[in-house]
C-alpha cells in the first residue's frame, strides 16, 4: 500500500484539527436551532430567516473545510503537485457519491430552484423542505413522513415549488356542479366563500373559472378557484375551510352536485315511469 | 354693550355691501390676508421657513414675553370672533345669504390662521421650554399672563462661568502636579535608604500621571453639582477621566523588565504592553458602557439611533435574538464549552500564527519595528495565557451584565423599547381625577384640543365644492382605525357646514345589517317610509326629494357586512341606494379602515367605486401627540412630573427632561399615533401623587403577543370588523362555537378583549400591539 501521501499531513494538528470540526457542528446545529426559534416566532420573516440560516451553515462547512485542509496539509507547492494525483484518485474513488451530493448541495445554494420552507413536488412527493444539507434535502410530506433526497438527484430531475420563496402560495380547488343548475349563483357562492375564508390572502387576486366536462358518463360544470393562501403551511386547511363553506352554501341555496342531480333525475324518470 | 356695537356694524356692513363682492372688498381683503398668513404658517411649520420670522417675532431676550402676548391676543381674538358669528347668525336670516357666506368664511379663513399661529407660537414655546426656565419666570400662554424678572439664560452664563473658572484651575494645578510629584519623590528618594535616586527618577513619570489624572477627576466631581446645565459634558469628562485614571495605575504598577523602578509587577516589554492593551480594552468596554448607558441613551430620546437603524433593528426584531442569545448562554452546560473553545482558540491562534506572522513580516518588510518586538517577545506561550485570560475576561463581563439585567443593559444601549415583563408593571390601580378623567376621554374634544386634519379637511372640502357646484350627488367616505377620531372630524366639519346654512343629516349603523332585508328595514326605519319598495332604484327615488341640498353624515358604515358567504348583500344594497340617490346632496360616510381595506381587496365583489373621493385620517405626529395629552391634562389643572423616572443619583433638569422626551416617544411608538390608543395609555401611566401627577415608568415595547393561532384568527376577525358577537366570530372564521368560545375567555383573561353589550372589541389600549402581532405573524398584510 502506497502511504506516502502521510508525509504532506502534520499529525500533530490532528487533535486541534478535530477539535475545530467538533465546534463547526456544534456551531452549525446551534445555528438552526436558534434560527428555527427565530423564524417561528416571525412568521413574516420566516423563510427568509430560514435562507440565511442555510447559508450560515454552508458558510460554517466551508470555513471548517479550509481551516482543516490548511492546518492538516502541508501546501507547499512541489508537496501539491507530486501528492495531488494520488490524493485526488484515492479520495475520488472512496467518496464519489458523497463528493457528487456535496457538489449538488453548493449548486443548490448558489443556483436555488427552491428554498427551505418552500413547498415542492418532486417525484412522488409533496412538501415543505425543512433543510438544505451538506448531502441531502429533508422534506416533510403532508402525511408527516419525513424524506431524505440526496442533493444530485435534483440536477438530474425537475422539481416543482408551489411558492418559490414567498410565504403565500396559490391554490386551486375544483368544484362540481350539476349541469343543469345556477352556474352563476354557484360561481358566487364559490367566490365569497373563498374570499371570506381566514385563510385568504388579500394582497393577490382571485380568479373563479367555469368549465364544462364530461366525467363520468355525464357532464358537469366544473368550477375552479384560484386563490392564494397567506401562509404555504395552510395550504390544506385552507381548501378544506373553502370547501366547507361552498358544501354548506350550496346546499342552502339548492345547487345540487352532478351526483344529486343524476340521483333525482333517475327518482323523477322512476316515478314518471 | 359691545356685541350690540358688533351687529349693529355687521347690519351696516351686511345691508350697505350686499352683493358687492370685488377684489376692493374690505371682506375679501380681509379673506385673502387671512389665506395668505395661514399659508405663510403653514410653510414655517413645515420647515420650509424660520418661524420666527413668519411669526415676526423680536429678538430672543424678550421672545418668551412676545409669545405669551401674542396667545393672549389670539384668546381675545378668538372671542370677538366667536360674539361676530353668534351675531352673524342672528341676523343672517334677514340678510343676503351670499354676503352672509362670505363674512362666515372670512371668519373661518380667520379661524385657521389663528389656529396654524397658536400653534407656530406653541412649537416656538417648546423649543424655549427645552432651556431650563428660570426660577422666578411664569409663562402662562393659557391666560396670557406674564411676568418675566430674569433672561432665562442667566443662570447658563453663571453655569458656563463657574465651569470656566473650575477648569482654569483645574488646568493650573494639573500643570503643576507632575512637578510637585516629582520634588516630593526626589525628597522621599534622599530620605529613604531603600531606593536609589534612579529607581525614584524611574517612578516620577508615571506617578505625575496618575496625579495629574486624579486631579481631573476631583475637578470634574466638583464640576458637575456646581454647573448642572452642562452635564453631559462634565459627565463625558469624568468618564475620560476615570478610563485615564485606571490606565495610569496600572502603568504605575507594572514596570518593564530593564526599567529600573519599583512596581509591583516586572514584566517583559512585550508582556506590559500586552496587559496594558487587556486593561485598556476593559476599561474602554467598562466606561464606553456606562458613557453610552447614562449619556447618548437620555440625550437624545427622539433618535436613540439613526432611524433607519432603529427601524432596521425593529424590523429584525432584536429583542427577540437577544432573548434567544441570553436564554442559550444561559443553559449551564454549554457555557464551560464555550469557554473552553475560546480559550483553545486563542491559545492555537496566537501558537500558530504567529511563526508565520513573523516569517510574512521579514519577507515583505511591512514594519521592522513589528518585526523586532515579535522577535523579541517572551515565549508564545505566555502570550496565549494572556490572550486566554483576556478572552475569559471579556466574556466573564458581557455574561455578568447580560445575566444580571437581561436584555434591558444590552438594548437600552441600542435604544431599543423593550418588552420586559418586569418593566411591564401596571402602576398601581389609583383613581385619576374626575374632570381629568373626562378631559382625557376622546368623545371630549374642546375647540382648543382640536388638532385640525388638514389634508383630510381639504378632501371634504373638494368633495362640497363639487357637489355644489354641479349640483350632483357626491360620496366621499372617511377612513381611519378605531379611535383616529374620524366621528370627531366628519361632526366638526358638518357642523361648519351648518353654520354656514346647510342642513345636515346625520344617520348611525348602529346594528349589524347582512342580508339586503336588513338593510331595506334599516332604510325604512330610519327615513321613515310608508309602504317601502323593495329595489335599490326605488328606494334611491323615495328618498331624492327628501335628501336633496342635504349633508347626509353617515356613520359606522363598516357594520353593513359580516365576512361570510352572503355576508355583503346589505352593503351591495346600500351602495346601490348611495350610488342611485338623485339631486345635489353630499354623502360623507364614516368607515373602519382595515373593513374598507378587507373590501378594497374583495376585487369587485362589492363596488366600492361608488365613493368618488377618498379621505384617510392620517396619525398624529409626535408633537401634536404629545401636545394633546399635555393640553387636555393641564386643562384639569394638573400638572405632570417627569421626575421618578429617572434615578435619583443622576436627577437634574435636563436629565428629567430627557426621561420626559424619550417618554412621550416611546408613547409615540406604542400608540403609532392613534389618539384613542395614546390617551388610553398615557391614563394608565399616570399616578397621582399629592397634588401631581406623575409618571414612574416607561411605556414598554408593545411589541408581538404570543398566542395560538385559533385566537389569532378571532383577534383578526375583530380587527377587520371593529366589533363582533360569539356568534359572528364563529360564522367568520368558521370555527366551532367551542373554539371560539374558549379563544374569547382567554383573550378576555389577558384583558386583549373587551366586552360591551355582547360585542367583543379589542382593548383599546393594546390595538396597536395586537395590530402588530397580526401583521408579524402574516394574519394581515400590506397597509391595513
Amino acid at each position: 500500500m502506497n502511504l506516502d501521501w502521510i508525509q504532506f499531513i502534520r499529525p500533530e494538528r490532528l487533535p486541534l484539527v478535530i477539535l475545530v470540526i467538533l465546534g463547526g457542528i456544534v456551531l452549525a446545529r446551534w445555528v438552526n436551532g436558534f434560527v428555527n426559534q427565530l423564524s417561528e416566532g416571525v412568521t413574516e420573516r420566516r423563510l427568509f430567516i430560514k435562507r440565511v440560516a442555510v447559508l450560515t451553515r454552508w458558510a460554517i462547512y466551508i470555513g471548517v473545510a479550509i481551516f482543516s485542509a490548511a492546518t492538516l496539509l502541508k501546501l507547499e507547492r512541489t508537496a501539491l503537485i507530486a501528492a495531488a494525483g494520488t490524493i485526488g484518485l484515492a479520495l475520488g474513488f472512496a467518496f464519489k457519491d458523497v463528493l457528487s451530493s456535496m457538489t449538488s448541495g453548493l449548486l443548490l445554494v448558489l443556483d436555488p430552484p427552491f428554498h427551505v420552507g418552500d413547498r415542492i413536488a418532486f417525484g412522488n412527493y409533496y412538501g415543505e423542505v425543512t433543510r438544505i444539507g451538506l448531502r441531502s434535502v429533508r422534506l416533510v410530506t403532508l402525511d408527516d413522513n419525513l424524506v431524505t433526497i440526496p442533493n444530485n438527484r435534483f440536477l438530474e430531475e425537475s422539481v416543482a415549488s408551489a411558492n418559490a420563496g414567498e410565504l403565500h402560495c396559490m391554490v386551486v380547488i375544483p368544484f362540481y356542479v350539476g349541469a343543469a343548475e345556477d352556474f352563476t349563483a354557484a360561481r358566487r357562492i364559490i367566490h365569497e366563500a373563498t374570499v371570506t375564508s381566514r385563510y385568504f390572502y388579500l394582497e393577490m387576486p382571485v380568479v373563479t373559472l367555469v368549465s364544462e366536462e364530461f366525467l363520468g358518463e355525464r357532464f358537469v360544470t366544473v368550477i375552479r378557484v384560484k386563490a392564494y393562501v397567506f401562509d404555504a403551511r395552510f395550504e390544506k386547511p385552507f381548501a378544506s375551510d373553502v370547501t366547507e363553506r361552498v358544501k354548506r352554501s350550496l346546499a342552502a341555496a339548492g345547487i345540487r352536485t352532478p351526483d344529486q342531480q343524476y340521483r333525482d333525475d333517475a327518482l323523477r324518470a322512476m316515478a314518471s315511469v | 354693550m359691545k356685541r350690540l356695537a358688533i351687529t349693529v356694524a355687521l347690519g351696516l356692513v351686511l345691508v350697505t355691501g350686499a352683493g358687492a363682492q370685488s377684489d376692493d372688498d374690505p371682506l375679501t381683503v380681509r379673506r385673502d390676508a387671512a389665506v395668505e398668513r395661514a399659508n405663510q404658517l403653514r410653510e414655517a411649520l413645515a420647515g420650509q421657513r424660520p418661524l420666527r420670522e413668519a411669526l415676526e417675532l423680536p429678538s430672543t431676550d424678550r421672545l418668551a414675553v412676545a409669545v405669551a402676548e401674542r396667545l393672549a391676543a389670539l384668546a381675545e381674538a378668538r372671542d370677538a370672533r366667536d360674539a361676530e358669528r353668534a351675531a352673524l347668525q342672528a341676523l343672517r336670516s334677514d340678510l343676503d345669504d351670499e354676503r352672509a357666506v362670505l363674512r362666515l368664511s372670512v371668519l373661518q379663513a380667520e379661524n385657521e390662521a389663528d389656529t396654524l399661529e397658536r400653534q407656530a407660537l406653541q412649537a416656538v414655546l417648546a423649543v424655549l421650554s427645552d432651556r431650563p426656565p428660570p426660577a422666578d419666570t411664569v409663562v402662562a400662554p393659557e391666560t396670557g399672563t406674564t411676568s418675566t424678572t430674569r433672561a432665562y439664560w442667566q443662570p447658563l452664563l453663571f453655569d458656563s462661568l463657574k465651569l470656566f473658572v473650575i477648569a482654569l484651575l483645574g488646568s493650573l494645578i494639573c500643570r503643576r502636579v507632575p512637578g510637585a510629584v516629582e520634588s516630593l519623590l526626589r525628597f522621599w528618594g534622599r530620605r529613604s535608604s531603600r531606593y536609589h535616586p534612579e529607581d525614584v527618577i524611574g517612578l516620577s513619570e508615571p506617578a505625575g500621571r496618575l496625579a495629574t489624572t486624579l486631579v481631573e477627576l476631583a475637578t470634574a466631581g466638583i464640576a458637575l453639582p456646581l454647573a448642572p446645565r452642562y452635564d453631559l459634558l462634565i459627565f463625558m469628562l469624568l468618564v475620560v477621566s476615570s478610563y485615564r485614571f485606571l490606565i495610569s495605575l496600572t502603568e504605575l504598577a507594572v514596570a518593564a523588565h530593564p526599567q529600573v523602578r519599583p512596581a509591583l509587577l516586572t514584566l517583559t516589554p512585550g508582556s506590559r504592553s500586552l496587559l496594558l492593551s487587556g486593561v485598556r480594552a476593559v476599561a474602554f468596554w467598562l466606561f464606553g458602557g456606562w458613557f453610552l448607558q447614562h449619556a447618548v441613551v437620555l440625550a437624545e430620546p427622539a433618535r436613540p439611533l439613526p432611524g433607519a437603524l432603529q427601524v432596521l433593528a425593529r424590523q429584525v426584531h432584536v429583542d427577540q435574538l437577544v432573548q434567544t442569545v441570553i436564554d442559550f448562554l444561559r443553559w449551564p452546560l454549554l457555557l464551560p464549552s464555550y469557554a473552553g473553545l475560546g480559550l483553545l482558540l486563542a491559545f492555537w491562534g496566537l501558537h500558530s500564527w504567529e511563526p508565520a506572522l513573523q516569517r510574512a513580516l521579514r519577507e515583505y518588510g511591512l514594519s521592522k519595528r513589528l518585526a523586532r518586538w515579535l522577535e523579541k517577545d517572551p515565549p508564545w506561550l505566555l502570550r496565549a495565557f494572556y490572550g486566554a485570560g483576556l478572552l475569559l475576561l471579556l466574556l466573564f463581563l458581557a455574561l455578568r451584565d447580560l445575566l444580571r439585567d437581561p436584555r434591558r443593559r444590552l438594548l437600552e444601549t441600542l435604544g431599543i423599547a423593550l418588552n420586559d415583563p418586569e418593566s411591564s408593571e401596571d402602576p398601581p390601580n389609583v383613581v385619576l381625577p374626575d374632570e381629568l378623567v373626562k378631559n382625557l376621554a376622546l368623545r371630549e374634544c374642546r375647540d382648543e384640543w382640536y388638532l385640525p386634519r388638514n389634508g383630510a379637511e381639504d378632501g371634504l372640502d373638494e368633495a362640497y365644492a363639487q357637489c355644489v357646484a354641479n349640483r350632483w350627488p357626491e360620496t366621499v367616505i372617511v377612513l381611519g382605525h378605531e379611535g383616529d377620531g374620524k366621528h370627531t372630524l366628519a361632526e366638526r366639519w358638518c357642523q361648519t357646514r351648518e353654520l354656514a346654512g346647510r342642513k345636515v343629516l346625520r344617520i348611525r349603523l348602529r346594528r349589524r345589517l347582512t342580508t339586503e332585508q336588513d338593510a331595506m328595514d334599516w332604510l325604512t326605519e330610519t327615513f321613515e317610509i310608508e309602504k317601502p319598495p323593495s329595489t335599490p332604484v326605488a328606494f334611491a327615488g323615495r328618498l331624492s326629494e327628501q335628501l336633496a341640498e342635504h349633508i347626509i353624515l353617515f356613520e359606522s358604515f363598516h357594520l353593513a357586512f359580516l365576512r361570510r358567504v352572503g355576508g355583503f348583500e346589505a352593503i351591495r344594497f346600500l351602495l346601490a341606494v348611495i350610488s342611485s340617490v338623485q339631486g345635489p346632496c353630499l354623502w360623507v360616510v364614516t368607515m373602519h379602515r382595515p373593513a374598507w381595506f378587507y373590501l378594497a381587496a374583495l376585487g369587485g365583489l362589492v363596488n366600492i367605486e361608488v365613493f368618488r373621493h377618498r379621505v384617510e385620517l392620517e396619525p398624529l405626529t409626535a408633537v401634536e401627540l404629545r401636545q394633546m395629552l399635555l393640553a387636555r391634562t393641564e386643562a384639569a389643572g394638573q400638572r405632570v412630573r417627569f421626575s421618578p423616572l429617572v434615578e435619583d443619583r443622576v436627577l437634574s433638569w435636563t436629565t428629567v427632561k430627557r426621561a420626559e422626551n424619550e417618554f412621550f416617544q416611546r408613547l409615540y411608538w406604542a400608540s403609532k399615533g392613534n389618539p384613542a390608543v395614546a390617551l388610553a395609555l398615557w391614563s394608565k401611566y399616570l399616578v397621582p401623587r399629592g397634588n401631581a401627577l406623575t409618571v414612574s415608568s416607561f411605556v414598554p415595547d408593545t411589541g408581538a403577543v404570543q398566542l395560538p393561532d385559533s385566537e389569532l384568527f378571532v383577534l383578526a376577525a375583530i380587527h377587520t370588523h371593529r366589533a363582533l358577537t360569539e356568534q359572528e366570530i364563529v360564522e367568520v372564521t368558521n370555527m366551532s362555537a367551542a373554539v371560539v368560545h374558549a379563544a374569547v375567555k382567554n383573550l378576555q383573561g389577558q384583558d386583549i378583549l373587551v366586552e360591551r353589550s355582547k360585542r367583543f372589541s379589542i382593548a383599546i389600549a393594546d390595538l396597536i400591539k395586537v395590530s402588530r402581532s397580526l401583521r408579524r405573524q402574516h394574519i394581515i398584510h400590506g397597509n391595513r
